[in-house]
């Protein structure tokens, strides 16, 4: 008798190799654009190159690291990237759980609302910093100033007083990726059982106490992991800057680490000492990821014990 | 700058600390500031094309650009108010001398080329004074001093005869390789000196530096 083998669906070639056939095309990809890059980056971290001068890489230790690591003006950009991330995150969270709150509910043209509150997001990040270059015009023919003229002795500059200049950056950045804090937020709140809120009304709970025990701990998971991709996001935020207060300005107050990055690989064909930018820049984010994984993951304990 | 009697660098050893550094460079930003009160309060984040705009919207009487946008200054489509009260003028002189950064685009032959012998034939050929008659005829710049002087030239555009003045005081950025680098710490710390995040000794006490770690990194003070 003879026995089919059902998995062996072409002759010639064992399920193994199908699959790595299927698989190779991806892998060849990755390996093209990710990892090579990778490694490739990392060498030449350790090497004097420019990519704008046909001079082969030149072996220098530790010394583009060295020579990062003790400009006192590239830890200025790590302090104005900070301010940024910890403003923006800390703005979109409260605004955007906040939006949740509102528009979790049953209220009529709910879908209308949501729909226009997410079109923030969803636009170009670079046509986002152009228009609001000009709402955040310095003098009173921007929008921004125009309306605020009667309670002002002088026009605010947005994008031209480095005091203001990273708030201006904020509130652009706050205003595009609100909506998408609000939007996982909602997925959190949607998911929440209703009975727990109904046991709640029972007991005659406040409607902060139905906040802090029932929402908070059921909803904080998702929000952590929306906190985790804003704060990467923002930490490696560039368009923005790069539009509306061209290219870290004015002087260097919204000079973010990218920004100095994009100038150093980009502007100055400084190629080894930016991918050992790169690189530091990269150690940082996975610290602080790391960081925020153990949390969430203490988080998550916690609620399923609950 | 360097009417005001500073300079970048010393073009033979590439020192910069004590050149750009000096009380006069720094009289001459501190001046360059100062003329900050008379522009529009967005002024200190334009670039060529933001002073351009301003001046072409009647937001400003007067501007000073790279004679290459001088064009959108006279064409009537991007200059409806002004384009024919326009008048052209040599940028003045300063304390201690007359000095113009004539902006352009140099020619240059790279020592990595393996074809040096062809491109200096065709720089050759290019600056020639017929193809430099033409290339004027064209819109272009020249360096050639006969086409430069000529009636023909000065007379082409309502800016030449300004660019041919202004010639003779032409005085230029540091032209190395590492061209774009040490311009591009020059305009940062000019633009904090601007924005009065340093003041201006401060600024260029950083170029200073910074411009000698860029020549160091280059090799140039390799013995």
């Amino acid at each position: 008798m003879q026995i089919n083998h059902p998995h062996r669906m072409s002759r010639g070639m064992s399920d193994y190799q199908l699959k790595m056939a299927f698989i190779m095309p991806t892998m060849i990809l990755l390996i093209l654009m990710n990892i090579f890059p990778l490694l490739w980056s990392l060498y030449l971290s350790f090497h004097r190159y420019k990519a704008s001068m046909p001079a082969a890489p030149r072996f220098i230790g530790v010394r583009n690291y060295s020579r990062l690591l003790a400009d006192p003006e590239i830890w200025g950009y790590f302090q104005t990237t900070a301010y940024f991330v910890i403003l923006a995150v800390a703005a979109q969270f409260f605004i955007g759980f906040g939006l949740a709150l509102l528009l979790n509910r049953d209220f009529r043209y709910k879908g209308f609302v949501t729909t226009l509150l997410l079109l923030p997001m969803m636009l170009s990040p670079v046509v986002v910093g152009l228009f609001w270059r000009f709402i955040l015009s310095s003098d009173n023919a921007g929008l921004l100033n125009f309306f605020l003229s009667p309670f002002l002795k002088s026009p605010i500059g947005w994008t031209t007083n480095p005091k203001v200049a990273m708030l201006a950056v904020v509130i652009v950045d706050t205003w595009m990726w609100s909506p998408f804090m609000m939007l996982i937020a909602l997925a959190g709140l949607s998911a929440v059982p209703k009975f727990l809120y109904e046991a709640a009304d029972v007991d005659r709970a406040s409607a902060w106490f139905k906040f802090r025990w029932i929402t908070l701990p059921l909803v904080s998971p998702l929000l952590l992991i929306a906190l985790l991709f804003r704060t990467m996001d923002a930490f490696k935020m560039f368009d923005i800057v790069y539009v509306l207060t061209r290219e870290g300005g004015p002087g260097t107050a919204t000079e973010t680490v990218s920004m100095n990055l994009y100038k150093l690989a980009f502007r100055n064909y400084n190629t080894g000492k930016a991918c050992a930018m790169a690189y530091i820049l990269l150690i940082i984010i996975v610290a602080l990821s790391n960081i925020y994984v153990k949390y969430l993951n203490r988080v998550k304990g916690d609620t399923q014990e609950t | 700058m360097w009417s005001f009697g500073g300079t970048y660098g010393d073009a033979e050893n590439h020192k910069v600390a004590g050149y750009i550094n000096t009380e006069d460079a720094v009289k001459a930003l501190e001046f360059y500031t100062d003329l900050l009160q008379f522009s529009p309060p967005d002024a200190p984040n334009y670039y060529w094309a933001e002073t351009l705009s301003a001046y072409n919207s009647g937001k400003v009487a007067m501007a000073m650009n790279y004679f290459a946008f001088f064009p959108g200054v006279v064409d009537p489509k991007s200059n409806a108010i002004s384009h024919d009260k326009s008048g052209f003028f040599v940028a003045p002189a300063g304390p201690k001398g007359h000095y113009i950064s004539i902006g352009g685009q140099g020619m240059s032959v790279s020592s990595y080329s393996k074809n040096k012998d062809l491109a200096k034939q065709y720089m050759k050929w290019f600056m020639q004074k017929p193809v430099q008659e033409k290339w004027a005829a064209l819109g272009g710049f020249t360096p050639h001093k006969e086409v430069l002087q000529s009636d023909t030239f000065k007379t082409a555009t309502p800016f030449n005869e300004a660019f041919a003045a202004s010639f003779p005081y032409l005085r230029d950025f540091w032209a190395v390789p590492e061209y774009a680098e040490l311009l591009e710490v020059c305009q940062t710390n000019w633009s904090e000196a601007i924005s009065k995040i340093k003041s201006a000794k401060e600024a260029l006490d950083a170029i200073a530096r910074k411009h000698e770690e860029i020549f160091e990194d280059a090799g140039y003070y390799d013995e």
